[in-house]
Protein backbone atom coordinates (compact mmCIF):
# COMPACT_ATOMS: atom_id res chain seq x y z
CA UNK A 1 0.00 0.00 0.00
CA UNK A 2 2.05 3.65 -1.19
CA UNK A 3 0.78 6.42 0.37
CA UNK A 4 -0.20 9.01 -2.24
CA UNK A 5 2.78 11.58 -1.95
CA UNK A 6 5.38 12.05 -4.80
CA UNK A 7 8.11 9.41 -5.78
CA UNK A 8 10.58 11.08 -7.39
CA UNK A 9 12.35 8.90 -10.42
CA UNK A 10 15.50 9.68 -12.37
CA UNK A 11 15.28 9.03 -15.85
CA UNK A 12 18.97 8.72 -16.97
CA UNK A 13 18.77 8.06 -20.08
CA UNK A 14 16.90 9.24 -23.47
CA UNK A 15 17.11 5.56 -25.03
CA UNK A 16 13.56 3.74 -25.58
CA UNK A 17 14.58 0.79 -24.44
CA UNK A 18 16.28 1.59 -21.44
CA UNK A 19 13.28 3.86 -20.72
CA UNK A 20 10.81 1.68 -21.30
CA UNK A 21 12.36 -0.81 -18.78
CA UNK A 22 12.25 1.87 -16.49
CA UNK A 23 8.80 2.52 -16.74
CA UNK A 24 8.26 -1.01 -16.84
CA UNK A 25 8.86 -1.29 -12.90
CA UNK A 26 6.62 2.00 -12.07
CA UNK A 27 3.10 1.23 -10.91
CA UNK A 28 1.47 4.08 -12.12
CA UNK A 29 -1.91 4.93 -10.94
CA UNK A 30 -1.38 4.71 -6.83
CA UNK A 31 0.43 7.31 -6.30
CA UNK A 32 2.01 10.48 -8.42
CA UNK A 33 5.64 10.41 -9.93
CA UNK A 34 7.90 13.05 -10.38
CA UNK A 35 10.33 12.33 -13.78
CA UNK A 36 13.61 14.07 -13.13
CA UNK A 37 15.63 14.72 -16.19
CA UNK A 38 17.04 18.36 -15.51
CA UNK A 39 20.19 16.71 -15.17
CA UNK A 40 20.13 15.19 -18.30
CA UNK A 41 22.59 17.48 -19.98
CA UNK A 42 21.51 16.69 -24.13
CA UNK A 43 18.67 14.57 -25.55
CA UNK A 44 15.58 15.42 -23.14
CA UNK A 45 13.41 16.05 -25.95
CA UNK A 46 14.06 12.58 -26.79
CA UNK A 47 13.92 11.23 -23.29
CA UNK A 48 10.55 12.98 -23.19
CA UNK A 49 9.16 11.86 -26.29
CA UNK A 50 9.65 8.23 -25.64
CA UNK A 51 8.36 8.68 -22.38
CA UNK A 52 5.31 10.07 -24.10
CA UNK A 53 5.16 7.12 -26.36
CA UNK A 54 5.40 4.62 -23.55
CA UNK A 55 2.60 6.23 -21.87
CA UNK A 56 0.16 6.20 -25.19
CA UNK A 57 1.34 2.52 -26.21
CA UNK A 58 0.36 1.03 -22.93
CA UNK A 59 -2.60 3.48 -22.29
CA UNK A 60 -1.40 4.90 -18.97
CA UNK A 61 -4.20 6.68 -16.41
CA UNK A 62 -3.21 9.62 -15.52
CA UNK A 63 -5.95 11.02 -14.22
CA UNK A 64 -5.76 9.35 -10.83
CA UNK A 65 -2.19 11.13 -10.10
CA UNK A 66 -0.32 13.59 -12.05
CA UNK A 67 2.48 12.36 -13.88
CA UNK A 68 5.03 15.31 -13.88
CA UNK A 69 8.49 15.80 -15.67
CA UNK A 70 11.45 17.95 -14.61
CA UNK A 71 13.42 19.24 -17.62
CA UNK A 72 14.64 22.17 -19.04
CA UNK A 73 12.70 22.11 -21.87
CA UNK A 74 11.07 25.48 -23.14
CA UNK A 75 7.97 26.01 -24.45
CA UNK A 76 6.80 22.18 -24.35
CA UNK A 77 3.37 21.65 -25.77
CA UNK A 78 2.53 17.98 -25.75
CA UNK A 79 0.15 16.33 -22.95
CA UNK A 80 2.97 16.18 -19.72
CA UNK A 81 2.84 18.47 -17.33
CA UNK A 82 6.71 19.50 -17.89
CA UNK A 83 8.15 22.04 -15.49
CA UNK A 84 11.63 23.08 -14.53
CA UNK A 85 12.18 22.99 -10.89
CA UNK A 86 10.72 20.76 -8.09
CA UNK A 87 9.36 24.28 -6.46
CA UNK A 88 6.92 24.44 -9.39
CA UNK A 89 5.10 20.82 -8.55
CA UNK A 90 1.21 20.75 -6.97
CA UNK A 91 1.94 21.30 -3.70
CA UNK A 92 -1.04 18.97 -2.45
CA UNK A 93 0.85 15.89 -2.59
CA UNK A 94 3.98 17.24 -1.32
CA UNK A 95 3.71 15.26 2.21
CA UNK A 96 6.09 13.53 4.20
CA UNK A 97 5.36 9.64 4.18
CA UNK A 98 5.77 8.27 7.43
CA UNK A 99 4.85 5.48 10.11
CA UNK A 100 0.71 5.37 9.85
CA UNK A 101 -1.44 5.46 12.95
CA UNK A 102 -4.32 2.45 12.59
CA UNK A 103 -7.19 5.34 11.67
CA UNK A 104 -4.94 6.77 8.68
CA UNK A 105 -4.09 3.12 7.35
CA UNK A 106 -8.45 3.09 7.71
CA UNK A 107 -8.08 6.37 5.29
CA UNK A 108 -5.38 4.81 3.16
CA UNK A 109 -7.47 1.84 2.56
CA UNK A 110 -10.42 3.85 1.61
CA UNK A 111 -8.00 5.99 -0.95
CA UNK A 112 -6.82 2.75 -2.44
CA UNK A 113 -10.17 1.66 -2.53
CA UNK A 114 -11.03 4.27 -4.61
CA UNK A 115 -7.73 4.04 -6.82
CA UNK A 116 -8.85 0.35 -7.47
CA UNK A 117 -12.44 1.87 -8.83
CA UNK A 118 -10.40 4.98 -11.12
CA UNK A 119 -8.38 1.70 -11.93
CA UNK A 120 -11.35 -0.77 -12.92
CA UNK A 121 -12.96 2.23 -14.96
CA UNK A 122 -12.42 1.69 -19.01
CA UNK A 123 -10.99 5.28 -19.60
CA UNK A 124 -10.71 4.85 -23.24
CA UNK A 125 -14.35 5.03 -23.62
CA UNK A 126 -15.34 7.99 -21.99
CA UNK A 127 -12.07 10.32 -23.00
CA UNK A 128 -13.81 10.68 -26.90
CA UNK A 129 -17.11 12.16 -25.00
CA UNK A 130 -14.67 14.55 -22.93
CA UNK A 131 -13.21 15.55 -25.37
CA UNK A 132 -16.04 16.35 -28.06
CA UNK A 133 -18.09 17.53 -24.51
CA UNK A 134 -14.84 20.18 -24.35
CA UNK A 135 -15.04 20.93 -27.97
CA UNK A 136 -18.75 21.77 -28.18
CA UNK A 137 -18.22 24.13 -25.23
CA UNK A 138 -15.15 25.64 -26.91
CA UNK A 139 -17.85 26.47 -30.13
CA UNK A 140 -20.14 27.72 -27.62
CA UNK A 141 -17.58 29.99 -26.19
CA UNK A 142 -16.49 31.29 -29.93
CA UNK A 143 -20.53 31.47 -30.73
CA UNK A 144 -21.47 33.42 -27.67
CA UNK A 145 -18.76 36.10 -28.13
CA UNK A 146 -19.83 36.95 -31.26
CA UNK A 147 -23.44 36.60 -30.24
CA UNK A 148 -22.50 39.44 -27.63
CA UNK A 149 -20.91 41.73 -30.23
CA UNK A 150 -23.28 41.65 -32.60
CA UNK A 151 -25.80 42.48 -29.82
CA UNK A 152 -23.94 45.14 -28.52
CA UNK A 153 -23.76 46.47 -32.79
CA UNK A 154 -27.27 46.19 -33.24
CA UNK A 155 -27.94 47.95 -29.65
CA UNK A 156 -25.91 50.91 -30.73
CA UNK A 157 -26.25 51.34 -34.50
CA UNK A 158 -30.16 51.10 -33.99
CA UNK A 159 -30.80 53.57 -31.37
CA UNK B 1 -0.70 13.02 61.71
CA UNK B 2 -3.19 15.14 62.82
CA UNK B 3 -2.48 18.02 65.34
CA UNK B 4 -4.71 17.37 68.32
CA UNK B 5 -6.72 20.97 68.38
CA UNK B 6 -10.27 20.74 69.44
CA UNK B 7 -11.16 23.52 67.46
CA UNK B 8 -10.08 22.17 64.01
CA UNK B 9 -12.55 21.31 62.00
CA UNK B 10 -10.27 19.54 59.80
CA UNK B 11 -9.47 17.00 62.08
CA UNK B 12 -9.46 13.51 61.06
CA UNK B 13 -10.16 14.25 57.97
CA UNK B 14 -6.35 15.54 57.25
CA UNK B 15 -4.93 12.21 58.77
CA UNK B 16 -6.67 10.93 55.78
CA UNK B 17 -5.47 13.80 53.26
CA UNK B 18 -1.80 12.75 54.88
CA UNK B 19 -2.60 8.68 54.09
CA UNK B 20 -3.25 9.42 50.53
CA UNK B 21 -0.54 8.99 48.47
CA UNK B 22 0.58 12.39 46.86
CA UNK B 23 1.40 11.15 43.15
CA UNK B 24 -0.91 11.07 40.45
CA UNK B 25 -2.27 8.22 38.95
CA UNK B 26 -0.63 6.40 35.79
CA UNK B 27 -3.63 4.57 34.59
CA UNK B 28 -4.09 3.38 30.56
CA UNK B 29 -3.29 7.13 29.38
CA UNK B 30 -2.95 6.57 25.33
CA UNK B 31 -0.48 8.13 23.60
CA UNK B 32 -2.40 9.76 20.93
CA UNK B 33 -0.47 9.54 17.77
CA UNK B 34 -3.11 10.64 15.67
CA UNK B 35 -1.84 13.55 13.17
CA UNK B 36 -5.02 15.02 11.09
CA UNK B 37 -2.82 17.05 9.00
CA UNK B 38 -1.94 13.59 7.40
CA UNK B 39 -6.09 12.42 7.55
CA UNK B 40 -7.41 15.32 6.51
CA UNK B 41 -4.81 14.74 3.09
CA UNK B 42 -6.18 11.20 2.76
CA UNK B 43 -9.67 12.56 3.46
CA UNK B 44 -9.20 15.27 0.51
CA UNK B 45 -7.74 12.73 -1.80
CA UNK B 46 -10.56 9.92 -1.20
CA UNK B 47 -13.19 13.65 -2.28
CA UNK B 48 -10.73 14.24 -5.35
CA UNK B 49 -10.93 10.70 -6.52
CA UNK B 50 -14.51 10.56 -5.97
CA UNK B 51 -14.73 13.85 -8.03
CA UNK B 52 -12.90 12.03 -11.05
CA UNK B 53 -15.67 8.55 -10.79
CA UNK B 54 -18.70 11.00 -10.41
CA UNK B 55 -17.27 12.23 -13.55
CA UNK B 56 -16.04 9.54 -15.58
CA UNK B 57 -19.59 7.47 -14.54
CA UNK B 58 -22.67 9.92 -14.09
CA UNK B 59 -21.56 12.57 -15.79
CA UNK B 60 -20.09 11.11 -19.12
CA UNK B 61 -23.41 9.06 -19.03
CA UNK B 62 -25.32 12.44 -19.06
CA UNK B 63 -23.63 14.17 -21.62
CA UNK B 64 -23.51 11.01 -23.84
CA UNK B 65 -27.29 10.11 -23.54
CA UNK B 66 -28.59 13.62 -23.22
CA UNK B 67 -26.18 16.30 -24.89
CA UNK B 68 -27.81 20.00 -25.06
CA UNK B 69 -24.52 21.35 -26.71
CA UNK B 70 -25.85 21.16 -30.66
CA UNK B 71 -28.81 22.24 -29.70
CA UNK B 72 -27.23 25.61 -27.68
CA UNK B 73 -24.67 25.67 -31.15
CA UNK B 74 -27.91 25.61 -33.00
CA UNK B 75 -29.78 28.42 -31.28
CA UNK B 76 -26.92 30.35 -31.20
CA UNK B 77 -25.88 30.13 -34.89
CA UNK B 78 -29.26 31.42 -35.76
CA UNK B 79 -29.31 34.07 -33.73
CA UNK B 80 -26.26 34.96 -35.42
CA UNK B 81 -27.55 34.86 -38.34
CA UNK B 82 -30.76 36.77 -38.06
CA UNK B 83 -28.82 39.85 -36.29
CA UNK B 84 -26.18 39.52 -39.15
CA UNK B 85 -29.45 40.41 -41.64
CA UNK B 86 -30.86 42.59 -39.20
CA UNK B 87 -27.51 44.94 -38.93
CA UNK B 88 -27.19 44.31 -42.53
CA UNK B 89 -30.72 45.51 -43.81
CA UNK B 90 -30.23 48.42 -41.27
CA UNK B 91 -27.16 49.49 -42.50
CA UNK B 92 -28.81 49.51 -46.58
CA UNK B 93 -31.54 51.54 -45.43
CA UNK B 94 -29.49 53.69 -43.30
CA UNK B 95 -25.50 54.12 -43.93
CA UNK B 96 -25.20 57.08 -41.91
CA UNK B 97 -25.79 55.66 -38.85
CA UNK B 98 -23.15 52.97 -39.23
CA UNK B 99 -20.78 55.11 -40.41
CA UNK B 100 -21.46 57.53 -36.83
CA UNK B 101 -21.14 54.51 -34.89
CA UNK B 102 -19.23 51.98 -36.15
CA UNK B 103 -15.53 53.52 -34.68
CA UNK B 104 -17.12 54.37 -31.15
CA UNK B 105 -18.76 50.58 -31.31
CA UNK B 106 -15.28 48.50 -32.43
CA UNK B 107 -13.02 51.04 -30.17
CA UNK B 108 -15.70 49.89 -26.85
CA UNK B 109 -15.13 46.29 -28.12
CA UNK B 110 -11.59 46.18 -28.56
CA UNK B 111 -10.49 48.25 -25.94
CA UNK B 112 -12.53 45.71 -23.53
CA UNK B 113 -10.57 42.80 -24.95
Amino acid sequence: MSFPVYKKISINSHQKRLIYSQLDQVDFGHQPFVFEMSHMITKQDEALTNIEAYLNEHSINRFTYPLIIISNIQNYTGSLMVVNSLDKVPRFFKNKSKQLSTKENQKLKYVELKQTHMENLILEEFEPIIKEYTRSHKKIYQLNNENEFLNLLTKKIMR
Amino acid sequence: MSRKDPNDDMIGFKDFLDSEDKTKPIGNKRVDNLNYEIISFLEKDAKRLDKHISLFEEKTFMIKNFPQDSQIIVELETSIIEKRIAIINHTKNNPSAIIANLSEVLEDHFSSL
